[in-house]
């Protein structure tokens, strides 16, 4: 089984959580850029969430397609590229430097948003979440935003499912917690 | 993860949350792909400016310093004085050294080996301040001719060659090593010189050379008579493109304090694969021309700003949904995207300072445009480039001067007239 690296741990290749088929590629075709079409927004969300700064999020996204790329022969055939993708933007997002230097690769490519800012409701969640220890935040991200089960999120995480649900159980209890906190809805950034 | 408690509607907030529309208009595949084929043969950036630090040199190096006559600069130049040639001498300057005066006692050996370097502690001075977190500096333990801040650092210094010569010519070698700091796409290169002192350690006699002025990358060294010959690499751009860097040899001697240049070019010629190149255009106004279709035409401007001819500007025209181009230029191809279709089109030379319009007539079926919103063409203009821009990983845009690259793009509305 491979783990995910711990949250002090920079090493440039996360091994993803998927597994290699033959040909088992759910819902995705073999083009890069179809896939990149598909998965990206939730993607975006997925990692705002996590991050709470939508600039983060993106470039952090953007890096690990770029990362992926190289790679696309082998990680179409994983069942989840999409992992792969994620758990890569994840560790690009949580280390201030690589952060930095996606930020730098990816800048100049960067589109006047036509899309609006998010949301009030979105950002209230993500400076929500973006209050609670790194576990909890995960998981929650994780569960319910990327939509993995309790065991894809142990796997994942090298941790037990009594660990996982502890962590979710703890932060949404925190997380309900910081959402009811008017100072916390209300922080201008 | 229903609970009973008062989570309970923590289901209906995320729901909300990832069920609402985007966050953010992508960069786009291509984008990543530029990135990664780009980052796949530079393999470095060269980011920021080599703060110039040069070790004091020991004060063993500079009493054995003071008993020689003053450097000869460029060390390799013969001067006037050696018209008469000293009894012995062989034709290499560091074959034979013969000290003016003879210390009291043999000077240290400065000649260190790759693997003894590489398994001492040696003294660096710092690196640039986007490096500090990432490279030890100081006092630094390698083993295996590594070293790093932490066993999970990204980065890892690397003693990647080790030369020797007699560049104080005090009569015994001393050492240079090609020593760089380096991850998966950024790092600094640079050449350290070392000697041992009188108790025999290894000490730091200066920095050689390193990423100033417009070196990005130190790629080798040679010994070259009491100097040291380095082979250095320009930077294209924001990076350096293998195949598109330029590189020169460049000599280094020691002055009694410090490192000098004393030979080979100060700087790097323009290099030929770099020229600025922009691109603009305007909203486009479809017109209908008949029941079911709409036409119009997409003007735009290429320009060269120089200082190089673009002797093959590559455009790349991206229409949205059904928007086609009606009558191409001579050496265009056309593909589908997930949002319409790309046309890549070669376009003649361009000289600097030229610029030349490119008018794509469009058309579209009107019923696009019911209760849509308008699409957006994009346009990218580069040169240089022999592959394709989809997948095959072939062929490289030239680079952009640095900070050039913004208006290489372009993008507008295409709108039905009212």
């Amino acid at each position: 089984m491979v783990r995910m690296h711990g949250p002090g741990d920079t090493r440039e290749e996360p091994p993803p959580a998927v597994t290699e088929g033959a040909g088992g590629v759910s819902g995705v075709s073999g083009s890069f850029e179809e896939f990149y079409a598909a998965t990206f927004q939730p993607l975006m969300l997925q990692l705002y969430a996590y991050t709470a700064d939508i600039d983060h999020a993106r470039d952090a996204v953007q890096e690990a397609f770029s990362r992926a790329w190289p790679r696309w022969n082998k990680l179409v055939h994983y069942d989840h590229p999409a992992a792969w993708i994620r758990t890569v933007a994840m560790n690009v997002a949580r280390s201030r430097w690589r952060r930095l230097r996606a930020a730098r690769a990816h800048a100049r490519f960067r589109r006047d948003d036509i899309v609006e800012g998010p949301s009030p409701d979105r950002v209230a969640l993500a400076r929500a979440l973006a209050t609670l220890p790194e576990k909890q935040r995960r998981a929650l991200v994780l569960f319910h935003v990327a939509d993995l089960s309790i065991t894809e999120i142990a796997d994942q995480e090298g941790a037990a499912t009594g660990t996982v649900k502890s962590w979710l159980h703890r932060g949404r209890a925190a997380l309900a917690a910081a959402l009811s906190d008017p100072g916390t809805e209300e922080t201008d950034a | 993860m229903p609970e009973n408690d008062d989570t309970q509607n923590l289901d209906d907030i995320f729901a909300a949350f990832t069920s609402s529309g985007p966050l953010a208009t992508p960069a786009g595949a291509a984008a990543a792909q530029h990135v990664a084929r780009r980052r796949r043969t530079t393999r470095f950036v060269a980011a920021g400016v080599l703060a110039v630090a040069i070790l004091a040199a020991t004060p063993a190096i500079a009493s054995t310093w003071t008993n020689q006559d003053p450097p000869v600069l460029p060390a390799n130049t013969p001067t006037p004085t050696l018209t008469t040639p000293a009894p012995s001498s062989s034709p290499t300057p560091s074959a034979s050294p013969t000290p003016s005066a003879t210390p009291s006692t043999p000077p240290p050996d400065g000649q260190i080996g790759k693997t003894e370097l590489g398994d001492a502690t040696l003294e660096l001075p710092a690196w640039p301040d986007y490096l500090k977190e990432h490279c030890p500096a100081g006092r630094v333990k390698f083993s295996d001719g590594t070293a790093q801040l932490a066993p999970n650092s990204e980065l890892r210094i690397k003693i990647t060659e080790v030369i020797h010569a007699d560049f104080d010519r005090d009569g015994a070698k001393e050492t240079a090593a090609l020593i760089n700091c380096s991850g998966i796409e950024m790092g600094e290169s640079r050449v350290l010189a070392f000697d041992r002192d009188s108790s025999d350690n290894i000490v730091t006699m200066g920095l050689v050379t390193g990423h100033t002025d417009d070196i990005a990358w130190v790629s080798k060294i040679r010994a070259k008579g009491t100097a040291v010959d380095v082979e250095v690499v320009d930077a294209v751009g924001e990076g350096i493109v293998e195949g598109f860097a330029q590189s020169q040899w460049r000599t280094y001697s020691w002055s009694g304090k410090g490192f000098v240049q004393s030979g080979g070019p100060s700087a790097f010629p323009p290099n030929p694969r770099v020229t600025d190149l922009s691109i603009s255009g305007d909203d486009v106004q479809l017109v209908p021309d008949g029941a079911d279709t709409a036409s119009g035409t997409l003007s735009l401007t290429v320009s060269n700003q120089g200082p190089q001819r673009a002797t093959d500007p590559y455009l790349t025209v991206d229409l949205p949904g059904e928007v086609t181009i009606t009558s191409l230029p001579a050496k265009c191809a056309t593909s589908k995207t997930p949002s319409g279709t790309r046309y890549q089109c070669w376009l003649p030379a361009l000289a600097v300072n030229a610029d030349s319009v490119v008018d794509l007539p469009l058309s579209a079926p009107k019923s696009i445009f019911d209760g849509a919103q308008p699409g957006q063409w994009e346009a990218k203009i580069v040169w240089g480039f022999t592959g394709t821009d989809i997948g095959d990983g072939e062929g490289w845009p030239y680079p952009e001067p640095d900070g050039a690259e913004d208006d290489n793009s372009a993008n507008g509305n295409v709108l039905l007239a009212p």
